[in-house]
């Protein structure tokens, strides 16, 4: 096995500890290894598991004061009052929709533009184009907000500017609802598509380059060899990205809309991470919020289980 | 030095006038409502308990540890907040000369050694949320925000009821009630329980948001200021229509009338013309749950008016398009460039901060002749400016349930309050902070290095007083107007006497009740919500279609209204109906 990966029946020899090697003796002999897990094990206990006992606060009273236990239980009431609040339901359909249209025209960007780029002969260019579209991710939404309201603002951003001296009206990029959205889909594919390509171009360079040398000699042509070679090559690491962008389709990012959004669109740019902070933090409903928060966890990982089960039915590999 | 002589005496009559009005009006707690006769209850609390006047008793002094000084037989220890600005070249708010003096100045009268806890002034709620989470919240605590964040947390059970302490030894805290009186201290009683969480401090000025219009435009217009909505609304037109003349090659940078997503903070002038003159008590309270009276329909006739201006083209285009959080300073920009022609602002905005001050920066780029002056031009419908204001309230001071030295905590209070405590916390250090003219009045110096005051004459230390935008609190009205007409070098006195004969004149304000009729309900944990689709409506009905108005702010009010502000309201007309009745007013 070239590529490092154990086969299963490898696997199977070292989970039974065969050739007379037993658990016990690996874990002494790697025990190095194991010593390094405690760090990052810590982590994830101490700051993601602990915290969890404070999802009790959904069934309790709103009182972040009296110790947690001390604070008398409400059944579901926080829930019952979330789910009757119009907002919620307005934060949770834009919340789908915002994301839905992420992932239907986020998705495929960058692997779109990692095929492209595999494709290019010049190298150079290849390395200058990657690197010039990888660096918005290291921009903050607050910047990037910056930069879009200097382009498109109404009066005095510069493409308005330039449409307008084209004799064009300005478009308004911000102030309309669907305009907003439209611009709210773009800015997430610019600042995240180099990033995500990353992964691709990996994924891509793990092909076996024979199967190319060997397409080329049966006569497929480039579209053949990418439809047939590529995509399939990078299939499951696309089959796992979209996974676990599933997860993701209840709950998203705070910054970006919070940042993008404007009093002229909160119809449409209010999510629920924006409705927990304004109704949890700002109005002081913590019980309320973890209610919510804890509704967009429970979904989410619905949507991660469907998503695998489904991956699996298909026939790939899936989560695991 | 002869106008400064003028606008110094115009001033302290003003003043002056302004401290007689602020005496002779009517206190509603004090006096009660004088409720319509029957069967209707009076609820008890209305009236606050009564100031005792005697000296403590040696057997109360010795149950609060103290002796006859009010000096603590042992030393107490308590943390005191204190807010942080982090200002550029300021000094660390708790180890600066103030806050040193202030800790040497309240042992040596009490025997109290305070600590202090820094607070974010700008994220204090934040602060203080996760303080309360950690039952970690400084032993005296301040804040501005009582509907929301004090509410929130006594209703936690995070804050201490003062009544017990207040009213059983105001004798203790003399120079409190001597400040605030019985109307401040008792300023949130719950009228059933009694229960007091928190006491604001008073604020020396009122606080409105007065209208300033290019001074030099008018005159190279050949327009008179104008005193009615229509002449304002041509002023503006001709603004618009001359914006070649005005601004030459930046003529597509002309803001004839300056608005921000802040919609309910700019409009209140306007909003102030269209209140009917016969306004009652029970419209105030009853339309009272949001800023500024919502349900009111004269909100709705000022939003109107400010549709018909954007669709005219005479506010920014773009106001709508950002938030508290993204506008940062492109507005005050684009008045200090001299693109704007009108804008809203409190009562010495264009002229605070000095060299930094939006006029004396428009006069860098522009030219010395440009200026703004406050107009008043919406009157009401008897012809008259009637500006609506809150009461003098500022900061809500309270103690958390944490707090294990009450006494300490409002002994310090106490001390902090005496007059020559402020009024040295006020001024600072003669021939540093401040010089003193022959007449007597107050001159501030800005003071730099260690004696910089991190917060406006030290209104963060000085807590139960704000004087930011008014005069020194120097006890003498005749002085403090003298002093007021020092307080902003390099402008023409003209403008400040026409800001504060505008926006500071008592003969020109109305200032609303506080009726003392508890919380309501209903408007617990909704009222941001509420705030936020308020602002939503009325920036999306402002940009509307004039044929759309009505049907987008209408839209608005029914969402609202859904949203818990019907019940808010039935809750409030019950509540008036109840101590109330039938009465329009509570000296009814």
């Amino acid at each position: 096995m070239s590529s490092g990966v154990l086969t299963k029946r490898q696997q199977n020899r070292l989970d039974k500890g065969v050739s007379g090697t037993s658990k016990w003796t690996l874990v002494k002999r790697y025990w190095v290894l194991y010593v390094m897990l405690i760090l990052p094990m810590a982590y994830f206990v101490i700051f993601r598991y602990l915290p969890m006992e404070y999802l009790a606060m959904a069934f309790k009273e709103n009182n972040i004061i009296k110790p947690l236990w001390e604070v008398p239980w409400v059944g579901l009431k926080n829930f019952e009052r979330a789910f009757g609040d119009r907002d919620f339901w307005n934060a949770l359909r834009n919340t789908f929709m915002l994301n839905i249209l992420d992932i239907g025209f986020g998705f495929p960007a960058p692997i779109i533009l990692a095929i492209i780029l595999n494709e290019l002969v010049f190298k150079r260019f290849k390395r200058v184009t990657q690197t010039i579209a990888y660096m918005p991710h290291f921009l903050s939404w607050v910047i990037i907000y910056g930069l879009a309201m200097r382009l498109f603002a109404p009066t005095d951003g510069l493409v308005n500017i330039l449409m307008n001296r084209a004799g064009y009206e300005s478009i308004s990029f911000f102030d309309k609802p669907n305009n907003w959205v439209a611009t709210y889909v773009f800015l997430g594919i610019w600042q995240s598509v180099g990033w995500n390509t990353i992964i691709y171009l990996a994924a891509i360079t793990n092909i076996n380059p024979e199967l190319y040398e060997a397409a080329a000699v049966d006569g497929a042509g480039r579209l053949r060899r990418i439809w047939h070679i590529t995509l399939p090559g990078i299939k499951p690491t696309i089959v796992v990205l979209l996974i676990l962008t599933m997860g993701g389709l209840i709950g998203g990012g705070f910054e970006r809309p919070w940042v993008l959004r404007n009093p002229m669109v909160y119809d449409v740019a209010t999510v629920l991470p924006v409705y927990v902070y304004t109704k949890g933090l700002l109005n002081y409903q913590f019980s309320l919020t973890t209610a919510v928060g804890m509704f967009q966890s429970v979904v989410g990982l619905f949507f991660v289980l469907g998503a695998n089960f489904f991956a699996r039915k298909v026939g790939e590999r899936g989560l695991w | 030095m002869k106008t400064r002589k003028l606008l110094s005496l115009a001033l302290a009559l003003i003043m002056a006038l302004g401290m007689l009005a602020a005496c002779g009006s009517s206190d509603p707690v004090d006096s009660g409502p004088t409720a319509t006769p029957g069967a209707l209850p009076t609820p008890p609390s209305v009236t606050p308990p009564p100031i005792i006047e005697d000296t403590p008793t040696d057997s109360v002094l010795l149950e609060l540890g103290l002796d006859e000084n009010l000096r603590f037989l042992e030393t107490r220890k308590i943390t005191v907040a204190i807010f942080d600005r982090e200002n550029d070249g300021g000094t660390p708010p708790d180890d600066n000369v103030f806050s040193n003096w202030i800790k040497d100045q309240v042992l040596e009268a009490h025997n109290i050694e305070i600590e202090w806890v820094r607070i974010g002034r700008w994220t204090g709620t934040d602060d203080y949320s996760r303080l309360f989470a950690a039952n970690a919240v400084p032993d005296v605590g301040y804040e501005y925000d009582f509907e929301i964040f004090m509410r929130a947390f006594s209703e936690m059970g995070g804050i201490l009821d003062l009544y017990p302490y207040m009213s059983e030894y105001s004798n203790i805290f003399p120079n409190l009630f001597d400040l605030l009186g019985t109307e401040f201290i008792y300023w949130n009683m719950d009228p059933e329980t009694n229960q007091t969480f928190a006491f604001p401090g008073k604020r020396m000025a009122y606080n409105i948001v007065g209208t300033f219009i290019r001074e030099d435009w008018l005159n190279t217009l050949g327009l008179d200021e104008p005193t009615t909505i229509q002449e304002f609304e041509d002023c503006l037109v001709a603004f618009r229509d001359n914006a070649e003349l005005l601004l030459g090659e930046n003529a597509d940078r002309m803001i004839p009338y300056m608005m921000t997503h802040d919609v309910r903070w700019n409009y209140r002038p306007l909003l102030d013309g269209h209140f009917p003159s016969d306004l009652s008590d029970r419209d105030i309270y009853v339309n009272g749950s949001l800023e500024y009276l919502l349900t009111h329909p004269a909100n709705k006739e000022t939003i109107r008016t400010l549709n018909k201006w954007y669709n005219m083209g005479l506010l920014w285009y773009d106001f709508g398009l950002y938030t508290n959080e993204t506008l940062g300073s492109i507005a005050d920009d684009r008045i200090k460039q001299g693109h704007v022609g009108v804008f809203n602002g409190n009562t010495d905005q264009p002229y605070r901060s000095g060299e930094n001050s939006h006029q004396a920066k428009m006069q860098e780029f522009v030219g010395p002749d440009a200026a703004y002056i406050a107009i008043s031009p919406f009157p009401n419908d008897s012809g008259e400016v009637s500006r609506l204001v809150s009461q003098d309230v500022d900061r809500f001071i309270f103690l958390p349930h944490t707090n294990t030295e009450p006494i300490a905590s409002l002994l310090y209070l106490d001390f902090i309050t005496r007059r020559e405590v402020r009024e040295y916390l006020q001024i600072g250090e003669e021939g540093i902070n401040h010089i003193v003219h022959d007449n007597g009045a107050i001159e501030k110096l800005p003071a730099t290095g260690e004696w910089i005051q991190n917060s406006p004459d030290n209104i963060d230390y000085t807590i139960t007083i704000n004087i930011s935008n008014a005069a020194p609190s120097l006890g003498d009205p005749v002085r403090e107007g003298l002093s007021a007409a020092l307080a902003f070098p390099g402008t023409d006195p003209k403008y400040i006497a026409k800001t504060f004969e505008a926006n500071q004149n008592p003969a020109t304000t109305r200032t609303t009740p506080n009726f003392g009729l508890g919380a309501i309900e209903a408007e617990s944990g909704v009222i941001i919500d509420l705030n936020t689709k308020r602002n939503n409506m009325f920036i999306n009905a402002i940009v509307a279609a004039p044929a759309d108005f009505d049907a987008v702010y209408d839209a608005g009010m029914q969402d609202l209204m859904a949203s818990g502000l019907r019940a808010a309201v039935d809750e409030r007309i019950a509540r008036w109906e109840l101590y109330y009745g039938d009465a329009e007013f509570i000296s009814d």
